[in-house]
Formats: structure tokens, sequence, C-alpha cells
């Protein structure tokens, strides 16, 4: 017996599935399901199968029942019955549509295609004597014309056979035959050209691939629901012909019941025995001739000219062609060419007379066509001759876009820019016409590749020409949303519409067909599907919003999409929705984005929407890595990413989001270094997909140029930064929110080359732009950042008490807006810390600087890191030095720089390294202290370069030590170099007060220029007299320098 | 003993596992006989050399009971039947086909009722009850005569069936903590206690499966990761729906109340805090329980 350990076989789980299982069998499932994944997945299968109810076998066996009663109706002659429901091949058969001369159509299912068809059954062919092989005959022209794909043709998916009976499966094609078409009202000439236009180039196209239609008339011609012509029953002709003659003998009761037209005797006779319908058989045909392209063209021209005067052509025993009514005579003449007796009278194609009848037909129209788009007047001309003659999928139809974004609209837009009375309306008018313009024009081009894939070349099928047109079609709905939008912008938003235009999605992911296929279907029933489609149609507007920059209208928004897709319970739609939330939030530094990006990503998988899920994903790096600083997520995140974006086959735009993303996050903790050759990688990937001045490089570049400014390379930062305000403003002109963000960078580059009053112009002018767009005070947590950095500016100013100010108000906002731990809080905590210190109020700034140290823990717990968490114990270390109490100074200082080698943070590290080296060096430490200033000094250079001279703070230090360690020429050169560099800044001289005295204290040392010394040693004290106590310098000190000699 | 008795005796202690004492190989003769015989009745004309089958028969009965049973509970012709279609014999692969393949054709249409599919499933199990291939034996020599052959043919073209029908593994790259943090909720503090907590829920939580009985962690099993429904577990179990109903019913509160106390021993949370983070849990428990029923 085989043991508990080996799998179950089949017998066993159906045993087990049917409850029928001996005792032993059941102890040993027991025991072996419980520790076999594979096997309980097997029995489940077996469990449903067994529950499943069982098909009526026999019903589905029976095929076809054929009947040929004789003496029965015209279609009872070999005709097939068939039964509702009867299951043929893989086709349900469903209603029956109708019979005609060569069987009966019924609609179907098809399962493969999961739609409804038109299924074709033949009537049996009589297979005596020489018409042997007539149906591998019938079959293989039938199988030829299948591969015709034109919008004009109607698409055969499939031929075959079920036992004797041929079958066509072909695309069902809801309306009416040409003819009744044209019978149920009168038309005006023309509409009946157009509609004989459009047939034609499907007969044109059959022509082009070898097919011959043989049968072309006006019955063989169906009209669908958009009025569009399509040309079906390519090659059939021949089953009429083979079983045609009890029918003929019968007085041909299927033509006579036709149009009551009289058909010359000698005609009808004939037509038992070549292809075709009496009247519209070319005389070479009937004389012998095989079928061919110009015998199509005669049958194409007396249906045409049938159309236009109601009658087919009479003879010329009855007078001959005549041209009555309102038929131009360029028309006419055509049409009488196209029916020469003569084959090679004719037109040389079918495509040459549509030509020629199109000019003639429509000689004003085709100028419309060529300008349109200029005026207003001209295209609602061009919108009704068009929506009388649709269009043909694969053509370029400019008015497929009409209402959506055309020149109406365009004019629309210039007028409702200009009405709000924004400055630079019309040039954001003219970027967002032309984005818009280049968008229209790539979603045209878009739609006829897709189109013609399918119809065109045949190479894609009909369902995945659905998938992309649908993409293209939610894209075109989401163009109109988005210049919805843009006609209701005000003051603020015209400014940002530029961008608005650049937002939209881009259309390649429409010709990716593998992601579009990917997604779960939407569902089936026809009500459900309606709430789908809506909510998406929702969904395009809310996306509209966000790439709008509303970001909180997108969110408002897109909460009751949410709802109900959830009701819905259709997943792709469900992570679409969510992702859009999470986007805006995001751009709102919302933290809470991270949940909703998960669940994003969440529903997004469960719908196996894998490209939407690798987006939620690579937002989600973004927001741990820059806005919650939780590296260790972002990094989680970025590897969860990866993995997707290798299931889903790569993107190379979700590829280089997801690599600025990481960079971000290494950026934010200070490893510009290894940022670095990502950030190269990104730019490189974006440049190769959008070009060089596109704005989409600007969060790359911005991300660059600040990982160059935390490596010590300022001025290389500047140039990056001007590069990409330069590009933001070309593409959105000056005020939008990007510029603004390009603006508020700058700034703190500035600072960082010491450049002070120009920082806070530049950080004034972010402030003043935000709030341009969206309000005072608005988007809230950008300002609130603003303020915090002017508050910097001011106090690297020397305006402690205005530092102060701005700082505390700063604090408060984010202490509401972030939760505790947040980088936000510490650092701007930390900066007004440092206004209180220089201040003089010591305590409570160690008050304070406790306070953020103990923040950092929560920080640790919630998984968030950021170097910012070392400038508490760093200015703690201040504090205690002022204070006079080096030993703390120096365990605060070795704090930081502990938690900052953990994170790998080389740039802040080095800094840190010179507070510690600064404090050992007063705790008397000197070697120690040396050591540390030279570690600071080697991590310098290899991060701003080997030839860079050290920054001002690190040279002071080192020029410290080198004056306690008794080497006072040393101490010159270092100081003397630190202090030029001050000098250079706008540092106030309280900042210089400390430099200025060491080095003075240097040159006494050194024997060296006393009358400076002196001088430099009065400016210290002129600058700490002012100050409080404790002072930076004990002006007693300073005193007696003064008094040596 | 005739000679050919003797030869039949001789085959069938080849193929047989067990020892036989001399009393059973004299009962055992004139039975091998008769069994012969009557399976060349059946089937009408023999097909087999008798001593091949006697060796299968032999490989096929089992030890450990007496073997005059043991014998009787086999079902000969269809041994009979499948050793002969193994060795290619056509009028044998004819009478598989009627007997044993049709049949199992009408229980494969309630996988999928086209005859497409049917066709393609049959073919498939033609090859594999027939066909060696490079590494198993014919599946058909594994039949043992315990049920009837028809019966055996018909679960083993439903599992290939069921095998064309399933859907290639679509595996997510991403560990549960996915799944788990799919109970979300929009609280950062239960948010936070939750993060804490998983290991110790999941810790948790297999030691409170583990303590389930085999019968109930199949039935959740099946029941939440499989998604069967409890009409289908009945049938398993022959027992009424609302039976199965109320087991699953029972042990689900087992498995979260055993995992409550688990947990509170674990993080020595407080009640309310305990509540808070069973709330959050309890949410979407079913979609957690099927993510670490699956592992489990």
């Amino acid at each position: 017996m085989p043991d508990s350990a080996s799998h179950l076989e089949e017998v066993e789980l159906l045993d087990l599935a049917d409850g029928v299982p001996s005792q032993a069998l059941r102890e040993r499932a027991e025991a072996h399901l419980d520790a076999c994944a594979s096997c309980r997945e097997a029995l489940a299968d077996f469990l449903r199968i067994r529950a499943a109810p069982a098909p009526d076998v026999h019903h589905a066996r029976t095929v076809l029942l054929v009947s040929e009663s004789p003496g029965a109706r015209l279609s009872a002659s070999g005709m097939p019955l068939i039964a509702q429901g009867t299951l043929l091949g893989r086709y349900v058969v469903l209603e029956r549509l109708g019979a005609g001369g060569m069987g009966v159509v019924h609609a179907a299912y098809d399962p493969s295609l999961d739609r409804r068809i038109g299924l074709k059954l033949l009537r049996t062919l009589p297979e005596a004597g020489g018409t042997g092989g007539m149906t591998e005959r019938l079959l293989r022209e039938a199988q030829a014309a299948a591969r015709t794909r034109h919008p004009h043709v109607v698409t055969v998916h499939d031929v075959g056979t079920f036992g004797d009976v041929v079958f066509i499966a072909m695309e069902l094609v809801e309306g009416g035959t040409l003819r009744q078409h044209l019978r149920a009202s009168p038309r005006p000439w023309r509409d009946v050209v157009r509609l004989y236009l459009q047939a034609g180039r499907g007969l044109a196209a059959a022509h082009a691939a070898g097919v011959v239609h043989r049968d072309f008339k006006p019955d063989n011609v169906l009209v669908d629901k958009e009025g569009r012509a399509r040309v079906t029953d390519f090659g059939l002709a021949r089953v009429e012909s083979a079983t045609a003659t009890p029918i003929a003998s019968r007085g041909m009761p299927r033509i006579g019941a036709g149009t009551g037209d009289s058909v010359s005797p000698s005609l009808a006779n004939a037509a038992t025995a070549v292809a075709g319908t009496p009247g519209y058989i070319a005389p070479e045909v009937l004389a012998g001739a095989p079928a061919d392209a110009r015998s199509d063209q005669y049958a194409f021209c007396v249906s045409l000219y049938e159309g236009l005067h109601g009658q087919k052509p009479p003879s010329p025993e009855q007078g001959g062609l005549t041209n009555r009514g309102a038929v131009p005579r360029a028309v006419h003449a055509l049409l009488v060419r196209g029916l020469s007796p003569d084959p090679g009278a004719r037109h040389a194609s079918m495509a040459a007379l549509l030509d020629a009848l199109e000019k003639a037909a429509f000689p004003v129209f085709s100028k419309k066509v060529a300008v349109a788009g200029v005026g207003a007047g001209l295209l609602a001309v061009a919108a009704t001759v068009f929506a009388v003659m649709s269009t043909p999928p694969c053509a370029e139809d400019p008015l497929r876009l009409v209402g959506v974004w055309d020149a109406d609209r365009k004019a629309a837009l210039l007028k409702a820019f200009q009405a709000t009375g924004a400055p630079g309306a019309l040039p954001a008018h003219e970027a967002v016409a032309r984005a818009l313009d280049a968008y229209a024009a790539s979603w045209h081009d878009s739609r006829r590749q897709a189109c013609e894939a399918t119809r065109g070349r045949g190479s894609q099928s009909e369902a995945v020409m659905d998938l992309r047109m649908n993409c293209l079609e939610r894209r075109r709905r989401e163009l109109g949303a988005l210049t919805d939008v843009l006609l209701t912008a005000d003051r603020d938003s015209v400014a940002s519409a530029p961008e608005t235009a650049q937002a939209l999605s881009p259309l390649s992911r429409c010709a990716d067909v593998e992601a579009l296929s990917q997604p779960v279907p939407p569902p089936e029933r026809p009500e459900v599907a309606a709430r789908v489609k809506a909510a998406y149609a929702k969904l395009d507007e809310a996306r509209a919003r966000l790439s709008a920059d509303r970001w909180q209208e997108a969110v408002d928004r897109v909460g009751p999409i949410v709802t109900e897709a959830e009701a819905l319970g259709y997943k792709p739609l469900l992570g679409e929705a969510l992702l859009v939330e999470g986007e805006a939030r995001a751009m709102l530094r919302d933290e809470t984005a991270t949940m909703t990006l998960r669940r994003a990503m969440l529903a997004s998988l469960a719908g196996r929407d894998d490209l939407h899920a690798t987006e939620a994903v690579v937002h989600q790096v973004y927001i741990d890595g820059e806005v919650a600083q939780r590296p260790d997520q972002a990094k989680v995140h970025a590897e969860e990413a990866r993995a997707l974006l290798e299931r889903a086959g790569g993107n190379l735009d979700l590829e280089a989001r997801l690599l600025e993303s990481q960079a971000s996050s290494l950026v934010q903790q200070s490893r510009s270094a290894e940022a670095m050759p990502l950030l190269q990688q990104t730019l490189s990937l974006q440049e190769r997909l959008y070009g060089k001045d596109s704005p989409r490089l600007a969060r790359g570049l911005l991300l660059l140029s600040t990982a160059l400014r935390k490596m010590g390379r300022s001025e290389e930062a500047l140039v990056h930064n001007l590069r990409t305000q330069a590009l933001l403003e070309a593409a959105y002109g000056p005020d939008h929110p990007k510029v603004a963000m390009v603006l508020n960078n700058r700034g703190s580059t500035l600072m960082e080359l010491r450049r002070y009053t120009e920082a806070r112009d530049c950080i004034q002018e972010s402030l003043a732009r935000y709030e341009r767009m969206y309000g005072p005070g608005q988007p809230v947590r950008y300002v609130i950042g603003l303020r915090s950095n002017l508050g910097a500016v001011a106090f690297t100013l020397g305006h402690y008490a205005e530092a102060e100010r701005l700082l505390r108000e700063a604090l408060t906002m984010y202490q509401a807006q972030f939760p505790p731990g947040s980088t936000y809080r510490v650092r701007t905590g930390n900066n007004l810390a440092l206004a209180i210190i220089n201040q003089g109020r010591m305590q409570e700034a160690l008050t304070l600087l406790d306070a953020l140290e103990a923040e950092r823990e929560v920080a640790t717990l919630d998984g968030r890191k950021d170097p910012i968490f070392a400038q508490p114990p760093l200015n703690a270390t201040e504090v205690h030095l002022r204070m006079g109490r080096p030993d703390l100074a120096v365990a605060s200082a070795k704090r930081a720089v502990a938690l900052l080698r953990e994170m790998g943070a080389e740039a802040d590290l080095s800094y840190a390294l010179r507070n510690l080296a600064s404090a050992l060096s007063r705790a008397g430490q000197l070697a120690e202290g040396w050591r540390v200033a030279q570690e600071a000094l080697v991590l310098h250079h290899k991060l701003a370069g080997a030839d860079a001279p050290p920054y001002p703070e690190l040279g002071q230090t080192l020029g410290e030590l080198a004056l306690e360690r008794g080497d006072a020429s040393g101490a010159c050169q270092w100081l003397g170099e630190a202090l030029a560099q001050w000098e250079k800044t706008e540092a106030p001289p309280l900042e210089l007060a400390v430099i200025r005295f060491t080095l003075a204290r240097a040159l006494r040392k050194a024997h060296r220029e006393p009358e400076r010394a002196r001088a430099l040693v009065t400016a210290a004290r002129d600058a700490v007299l002012p100050t409080p106590e404790p002072r930076l310098l004990r002006v007693s000190e300073l005193e007696a320098f003064l008094r040596e000699r | 003993m005739s000679n050919l008795t003797s030869e039949l005796v001789a085959a069938f202690r080849g193929g047989c596992a067990r020892t036989l004492s001399p009393d059973e190989e004299v009962g055992l003769a004139p039975v091998l006989t008769e069994l012969v015989a009557r399976c060349e009745q059946a089937w009408s004309g023999p097909w087999l050399k008798p001593g091949d089958f006697a060796a299968h028969l032999g490989l096929h009965t089992p030890a450990g009971e007496p073997l005059g049973d043991a014998l009787a509970a086999l079902c000969c012709e269809d041994l009979y039947l499948a050793l002969a279609a193994v060795e290619g014999h056509r009028a044998a692969l004819e009478a598989l086909e009627a007997t044993a393949l049709v049949p199992a054709g009408r229980a494969v249409r309630r996988v999928e009722d086209s005859n497409a599919f049917v066709d393609e499933v049959l073919q498939l199990t033609r090859l594999r009850l027939l066909v060696e291939d490079s590494t198993r034996a014919p599946r058909l020599m594994a039949y043992a005569g315990r049920g009837p052959l028809r019966r055996w043919a018909e679960a083993v073209a439903l599992g290939v069936a069921l095998s064309l029908k399933r859907r290639p593994e679509r595996t997510s790259p991403l560990d549960d903590a996915v799944i788990a943090a799919a109970l979300g909720t929009h609280d950062p503090e239960l948010e936070l206690i939750r993060h804490r907590s998983r290991p110790a829920f999941r810790a948790a939580f297999a030691e409170a499966l583990a303590a389930l009985s085999p019968r109930d962690r199949n039935l959740l099993r099946l029941g939440l990761v499989q998604g069967l429904g409890v009409e289908s577990l009945g049938a398993l179990h022959q027992v009424h729906a609302s039976t199965v109903s109320r087991w699953m019913a029972k042990a689900r509160d087992a498995l979260l109340e055993s995992t409550r106390e688990g947990l509170a021993r674990r993080l020595a949370l407080n009640t309310s805090q305990l509540d808070s983070l069973l709330r959050v849990l309890d949410g979407s428990l079913d979609v957690s329980l099927a993510s670490l029923l699956k592992e489990g």
C-alpha cells in the first residue's frame, strides 16, 4: 500500500471527490493532504469537476440534421437545418438570422473569440459527376477570401466543414444590405456614391489579394449600424451556380422576388451555367470567360447605376445608358466606361475607378479635408459630411477628434486663457496647442497602425485590435477630459497648462499588446460593463486633474471611483484608481500615499495588470525614499519593482522612473556618490526616450544638482539647476510648480555657496510663484518648507530673531502636518535650535535638541533614516562647547558621527567629523582631534575632488589643532586660507570672530604680522560685544590679547 | 499437477511479493486456471500467454490478506484487458477504447464541453496509458485491478483534462508580506502595531494551525485557499453541506481564538491593543488565512 508520503493517484482523488473512498484511503488522504499542497489543489479540481452538472452528451453529439425534404420552399433544398443550442465544433449555434440562396445564417457564439459571430452554413453540394471536388475548391476560395482584411470587407474568421456541410464563421454585422438601406429612404446621389466608394474600396482590397468576388451586388454589401458599407460573400457565387439548376428551372423565384426588374431570358438561362446574379454578370463572363477583377468592376458599376437611378442599366434596345436626375456628368461618364461590354475598355482597376469617382463626386470635399482645422465653419461642414459617410477605421480621419481637440476647441481655449487675464496666456496657449496637436497627430497615427495591423496586413487578430482600439479610445477620452479641464482654467492654472498637456498618458502603451492583454478582461454582463466603462471615463477625468497638478482635486474625484471599483470587484480598475489617488497624495507629500499605493499594487496584481502594479511600487519607492525617509522600505520596494518589471518584460519609462526614485532615496541619505551613476543612467534613458529638451528630464536633473551640492560641488550643481529651469520654463512657462521647486533648490545651492542674499531672493521667488499658482499658504507642505528655508537664510545672515520667528512658525505647522520623527520636523527644529543658541538661550536650545533626539527614536522604530538626525547631537556639541563642557560636547559629536557612519552618509559625515575634531581639540585631546580632522579632510577630497581646498569650517579646525599642537606656521596657513574663504562670503562678523581670534593667536606665536593680528582681534571683539553671555569668545581674553604686545 | 498449471503457479510466484506456502500453491493452481479461462472467455479469445497474465496477477495481488480473498477481490478481466492493451493487442485496444475511454470522454465533458477538448484529452490519455516515456512504464501497467478499469481510466482522463485546464501557475514574485499588508488600515498606530507584530502573528498562527485536527486544517485550506463550496466539501466527507459549514465555522473560531492567545502571550499586548489588532486582522481574515494556510 502506498504510504502517506506518496501523492494521491487520480483514481484515489476521484474516489475522494465522489465521496466513496475506502476507510484506509480516507485516513491516508487526510494525513497526506495536510502536508501536500499540490494534492490539495488536485483534489479541489476533482471536487469542482464532479460538482459541475454533466452536459447533455446526446444533445452535444447531435451535430447536424440535414433535411432534404423535396418540394419544400426554395430554401429547403439541401439546406442544413440546425436546432438552436447545437454545438458545431467550437461554435454554439444561436438564433437563425436568415436564409438565402446559398444556405442559412445563424448567430453563433465563438468561445475562443468570446463573441457573437455569424455562422453561414452552405447548402450541401451535389457531388455527382463532374462537380466532384467542388467542396474543396469552394473551401480554398473561401479561405483565400478570408485573408482579405479590410474595414469594408466583412471579416471571415474561419472556414471549414461539419460533415458534408461547409461553414463560414464570420464577423456578425448588425444592419441590413445596401439594397435595403437604399430602399428604406431616398438618398441624395452623393450618399449613394459614398457608400459605393466604401464598398468599392473593399472590393479593390480583395482584388489586391487576388480574390475575385464573382457576385458583387447590393445584396452582398452590408451596411452596419455606423453606416459603414461592408462587402461580404466573396467567391460564394459558385455554391449557387452549382445548385442553381432546380431553382432556375422553377423560374428563379429568388431574383423575381428581389427587385422585380425585368431580366432578359437569355441572361436568366445563362445564370445556370456561370456564377453570379443575372443582370450583374459581365457580358464576357456570360460568354464563358472566367470571372476576374474587371467583371467585378462591371457588377460594381451595374450596382452603382442601380443605386443612383433606381434601376439597372437599360440594354441598348431599351435606349441605352441615360443620365437622369442630379448625377453629375463626370460621375455618369465613369459609369459608362465601367459598363463597357469590352473588358479592355473599362477602367484599369477598381482603384483607378474609385479614385476618379471620388474626385468627380466630391471635388469640394477633398479640398475641405485638406484645410480642415483652419476654421470652425469649415469643420462643421466637413463633420456633417462625415457623419453620413462615416470613416474607414484605418484611414486617417482628422474628424475623429472633433469635439475632443479640434480647431474649435483650440480657439475656445485661447479665449478661455485670455479671459483669465493671466500674464503669458498667449505663450501658454501656444505651448498647449503645440503639445495637444502633436498628441492628436500621434493618436491618429497609432489608431491607423492598430487598424492596419489587423485589417491591412492581417498580422493581428480582431481581438488584439479591439484591445488597442479600446486603449486608444481611453486616451481619446483622456484628451477630451484634459481639454475640458484646460477650458475651465483659471488665472493660476493657465501657467501650468503646458505641463498638463505634456502629462497625457503616452500612446505607446496602446501598442504594447502584451501588457494590454494582461489585465483581466472587463466584465461581460452589459450593465456591469457599462458601469466599468463609466468609471474609467471618470478615472480619466481624475487623471487629467493629476496631470494638471491639481492634486487635491484628483484625490477628491478618485474617491468615489475607488468605491465604485470595489463594488464592481473589477481589480484592474481598482488598481488604476488607487494609483491615481496614491500619485496625487504623493505629490501632496502625504505619507498615507504609501498605503494607497500598496493597495493599488495589490489590486493591479490581482487584476494581472503588471505595468500599473509596477508603477504603484515605483511611486512607493519615491514616497519611502524621499517623503517618509524610510530608505530600507524604499529599497525593498525597489526590489519589488524590479522583479515586477522583469515579469512585465521591461518598460523603459518605468525603468527610468525607478532608477530616479532609487537615486532620490540615496541622495536623501546623503549617499550622493552612489546616487550619481543611477542618475546618469536615468538621464541617458530619458534623453533617449523623450529627447534632450523634454521636461521629463527635470526631476532627474534636479536630483543630480542636489547630489552635486551635497558632495560640495555646488558650482556644478548650479549649472544643472539653471539648465533644469530653462527646460521647464520653455515647456511650461514661468509659473509652474516644478519651476518653483527648481528655484527653491537653487536657493539651497546658493546657501551652500554662501551667497545668502541671492539664496533668499530665490526662495522668496519660489514662494511667490507657488502662492500665485495655488493661493496664499498653498500647497501647504511646500510652503512650510520654503518658510523654513527662509528662516535658515535669515539665520545665516545673522538675523536671529527673524530666523527664530520664521522657524518656529514652520515647526508648528510641520508638527501639525507630519508625524513625530519626520525629517521635516527635525530639520526645522534643528535650525530653530541654532537660532536660539545664537541668541544665548543655551538651556532652551538643549531642551529642544533633546526633544529632537527623542524623535529620532520614534523615527527609527518607524523605519525612517536620514542624515538630518545627526544634526541635533551636532548642535548639542556646539551648545556644550559654548557652555564650557567639552567632554559632553565630544560625547554628542561622537553620537552624531556614529549615526552617520552607520548610514554611510559620507557628505554629512565629513562635517560631523569636523565638529568632533573641534570638540576634541577643546577637550584637549589633540592627537585624537588631529586624526579625526584628517579623516574629515580625506573624505572631503574623496567627494569634492583631490584638489578641492577644505571648506572653511574644516580649514578652521585644522588650523586650531595645528596651533594647539604647536605648529604655528601650519596654523597660519590653514587659518589664513579658511578666513579668506569666509571673507568672500556674506557671513556676519560674529561667525568669523572665532577664526579671526585663532588666526591672530597663530600669527603672534609665529611672530608674524602683529598689526594684522591686532586688527583681527579687534574685529572679533566688536562682533561678540553686542551678544549676550555666554559669548562665543570671552571678551576678557580678547582684551588681554590686545593689551599684550 | 499438469505441466501447464505448474507453469502458471511458477509465473504467479515470480511476479508476486509474498511467499507461498505449499498448501497455497496447491490451492492456487485450479484458481489460476479458472481465472485465465474466465478472462479469455470474457474477451472472447486468448490475447495473452497464460503465464504472462499469471505473473501480472501475481504482481497485483496484495500481500497481507488471505490469498484466496485477495484474488477474489481483483477485477481480473480488467487486469487482463489492461495488460493486453499495453502489449498492443489490437482487439484489446479496441475493447479499451469502447469500455473505458469512451465513457471517460463523457466525464471529461464536465471539464469542458467541446469535442475538440475531449478529443485532445483522450489522445493524451491514450498516450499516457499505453506509451512508455523515457522515465515511466505505460501507466496502464500500474492499474492494479482493485476497482473497475473504467473508473480508473476515467480518473486518469480527468487528471489529464484538469492539468490541461489548469492555467500556468501565476506565482507572485512577492512574499506574503504583501498579502499581510493587504490587511491594511489607514490608522498609522494600528499599522505600526501590525507591522511590529507580524512575525508574532505568523508564529501564533502557525502554532494555532498545527493544533487543529488534520480534517479541520484540510477543510479550511480547501475552503479558503481553493475556494471550494460547502457542497463540494460535503461530498468529500459524505455529510450535509450545513455540517461542513458548521465544522468550518468551528475550525475558524478555534484557529482565531488560539491565534489570539498565542499573540497575547508573545506580544504582551494589553487587551485594547490586542482587540484593535485583531479587528484589523479580522477585517480581512479570509485573505490572511488563505495566504497563511497556503504555506502551512
